[in-house]
């Protein structure tokens, strides 16, 4: 889905040249996930996995760095049928967590669940550009894993009969950024919205930063609503995340802000509008400007102009309905459910279709 | 290979094979689960092991010769599903080859094996896995908070089931209707990951922050999601099916009335206590004065002796979560203790220890270190 970051042309070949620091400290063995999604891919063909109910991140060597021909589609019809047929079961059973396009070789990855109850496995599915699936197998692969950091307060009160550790067990979408990876995340129990910055290669593993995150778009209030998804931004040349929260602020956040234990106040760029939830964000550069592709709940697929960006002003009191930046609904993308970048002219989009088919294809920017 | 050709002047012509070559599929239960199954071809003849070598050797792979897959229940709805993923042993010199699925087969589902290479016409062998014994069905046990009384910033409910549930559309079975039976729009924070325990049987649902903090859009658009003075029911569809895919026994309610928003830190300065007499097993309890939140009140408080070493005895909350009992494993000794109460502790609306869920962290309040509000001292006699 989400993540396809600013690895245009030059800036790529920069980082495929030292793309061997990137696999550094993993070992071979196999990847044991309890669960699998959101996913992202970084550079050199690293793809990092998001374990929410371990609270832990896996990067995974998929040795998948064939680069892909110009001319590369993807189109699969009924790609849950198919994942189930693979995986030996019904559609109702498999559920599509995330997908990921490899930014070389243009191979769909698939974070899966095969079954809805607690005994689901976790399987990472590719998909080859004429349409052919597999499951990667994870047995004997390149890895390294990182657990999110528990907060003190957490670590102190540690009974028997305590089995798990709550606080951390949803993910709520990741993504690499210049060397770190970037985790946005919600609490089972306690209601802390995080996002946490971690080095990679995971190196220093456990011990990410932390770091709360308020906006200041309602006045004297912060919402501590969790982010739903994310991308990469540059704002004058400057790396930003954007942020989009269900009901539907766009806040961003200057990325060099992120750092250990700093309270992080977002600029509120646009409010979208009510009863609607973010699924997916891609960004991109069309015709000499830059857009944003936001895929949405109940409103379906926004795209911006963010051309102007770094003039827009600062949302800081009620507004009636929307504010901002100004979208336009792609109204022949329906039923968007996942959302990702292909390649400098295409969206991945994951679409509802007939009988709960969900269909995969790349289709041209708008 | 050895082949018998019969021409029937000159309008067809039919292949009959030798007797040695009678591909036998055969579906071999494995050690483990119940559902571990293997397929092995088996009853060809020596030819034909050797031809199918002799095609391994060209790069051909066996998923070309043997597929296993699921026989849809509706074959209206057949696709051009691929073959079930897993391990080919191709074994000519022992006369087998087996293929065994990765994954183990699905209760309730029918698979069906096929086998064709060469001249030979396909073989199929079908295997159906019985569904699972039933036990009872799943039903709600509890919805906490358990008062009928919640304030207007309430924060979330837990839902806790019999037995595991299944995931990925939990918002389709769970509703929030206003009095006049009106369903409220979009209350619940929805998560895609959905936040369940590790069992799946307890869900948390939280109220989405947006409907109750005060300055925030969606609260002055659309107002809270549930009002002072009103009455509400939250409804649990027993369509709602459970990890083995059964619905619910029975649909669930709860109905409440809503209170003023409670924008008041915990304080543990004001809770009130009671100690048990030395010697005996019964119960420390810790009388909040209000409610606190199920899941962190179940879990964060423990409880030491003077010189830190941790009493081991399991919590109990009462009282509509109000009342939190301490029943130690061994009789109490005489002397003191305290009780660590974390600043992360939540009452129903998500004020913290000494910090309102509404305060904003840029004014400087340290959540951390409350003085004095941390510990409780007590003494046993």
């Amino acid at each position: 889905m989400k993540k396809y970051f600013s690895l245009l042309a030059g800036s790529f070949l920069a980082i495929a040249a030292v793309g061997a620091s990137w696999t550094e400290g993993m070992v071979s063995g196999k990847v044991e996930l309890k669960s699998i999604g959101p996913l992202a891919f970084g550079p050199d063909g690293v793809l990092l996995m998001a374990d929410a109910k371990s609270a832990a991140l896996v990067a995974l060597d998929t040795q998948d760095r064939v680069p892909a021909p110009a001319s590369a589609q993807v189109h699969v019809k009924g790609l849950n049928q198919k994942i189930a047929g693979l995986l030996g079961t019904e559609a109702e059973q498999v559920l599509i967590n995330d997908l990921a396009v490899n930014p070389i070789s243009r191979k769909v990855y698939v974070a899966v669940s095969r079954g809805r109850g607690p005994e689901a496995s976790a399987v990472l599915v590719r998909v080859h550009h004429e349409g052919r699936i597999e499951a990667v197998s994870l047995e004997n692969v390149k890895h390294s894993r990182a657990t999110l950091p528990n907060p003190p307060a957490d670590a102190m009160v540690g009974q028997g009969q305590r089995q798990s550790n709550p606080r951390l067990e949803s993910i709520t979408d990741l993504a690499f950024v210049d060397g770190r990876v970037v985790v946005a995340g919600l609490s089972n129990e306690e209601f802390a919205s995080t996002l946490r910055a971690l080095p990679f290669p995971f190196q220093t593993a456990g011990k990410g930063t932390s770091v709360e995150i308020y906006h200041g778009a309602h006045g004297a209030f912060e919402t501590r609503s969790p982010i739903r998804t994310f991308v990469q931004f540059k704002v004058e040349g400057e790396d930003h995340l954007l942020a989009a929260y269900t009901c539907t602020p766009l806040v961003q956040f200057p990325l060099k802000e992120l750092q250990p234990g700093a309270k992080i106040r977002g600029k509120t760029i646009a409010e979208l509008g009510n009863r609607n939830r973010p699924l997916d964000m891609i960004a991109y550069h069309k015709g000499g400007k830059d857009y944003l592709l936001l895929a949405n709940s109940s409103r379906g697929i926004m795209k911006i102009d963010t051309t102007d960006i770094a003039k827009s002003e600062s949302i800081t009191s009620r507004v009636a309905d929307k504010q901002g930046l100004a979208y336009e609904t792609i109204e022949a993308w329906k039923g968007v459910d996942q959302l990702d970048r292909f390649d400098a002219s295409q969206a991945l989009v994951l679409r509802k279709a007939e009988g709960g088919a969900l269909d995969l294809d790349s289709l041209p920017l708008p | 290979m050895k082949r018998l050709l019969v021409l029937w002047t000159g309008l067809s012509i039919a292949t009959v094979l030798w007797a040695e070559d009678k591909p036998v599929l055969t579906w071999q239960p494995l050690p483990g689960s119940p559902s571990n199954y293997r397929v092995e071809v088996s009853g060809l003849g020596a030819e034909m092991w050797a031809r199918l070598k002799s095609e391994r050797d060209q790069g051909i792979e066996p998923e070309r010769w043997l597929s296993v897959r699921v026989v849809p229940k509706d074959l209206l709805k057949a696709l051009d599903v691929p073959a079930m993923g897993g391990r080919f042993d191709f074994a000519p010199e022992k006369a087998y080859l087996r293929f065994e699925p990765d994954y183990a087969l699905e209760p309730g589902l029918r698979y069906e094996a096929v086998f064709r290479a060469g001249d030979l016409l396909p073989v199929r062998a079908t295997l159906s896995i019985p569904n699972h014994p039933e036990g009872p069905p799943t039903r709600v046990l509890s919805i906490y908070p358990s008062s009928e009384v919640l304030p207007e910033n309430l924060l979330k409910f837990y839902l806790v089931f019999s037995g595991s549930m299944s995931r990925g559309h939990i918002y389709d079975f769970i509703e929030l209707r206003d009095e006049w039976g009106k369903t409220v729009e979009i209350p619940f924070l929805e998560i895609d990951e959905e936040l369940w325990d590790a069992a799946q049987t307890r869900l948390t649902l939280f109220i989405d922050p947006g409907r109750i903090k005060r300055g925030v859009k969606p609260l002055e658009e659309v107002g809270p999601a549930i009002k002072a003075g009103r009455r509400y029911s939250l409804r649990i569809d027993s369509k709602w099916p459970d990890a083995q895919g059964r619905p619910l026994a029975a649909p669930a309610l709860k109905t409440f009335r809503v209170a003023p928003p409670d924008r008041t830190p915990i304080d543990p300065l004001t809770w009130r206590l009671a100690t048990p007499r030395a010697g005996t097993r019964d119960p420390l309890v810790v009388r909040f004065g209000e409610p606190l939140d199920f899941g962190l009140a179940g879990r964060l408080l423990s409880i030491r002796r003077a010189g830190n070493a941790e009493i081991a005895g399991r919590a109990e909350l009462h009282a509509l979560e109000s009342e939190w009992r301490w029943i130690p494993d061994q009789p109490w000794l005489a002397g003191c203790g305290v009780i660590r109460v974390p600043s992360i502790l939540e009452d129903l609306a998500g004020n913290n220890v000494g910090k309102a869920f509404e305060v904003d962290v840029f004014e400087k309040v340290d959540r951390n270190s409350v003085p004095g509000r941390n510990e409780i001292s007590f003494e046993i006699r």
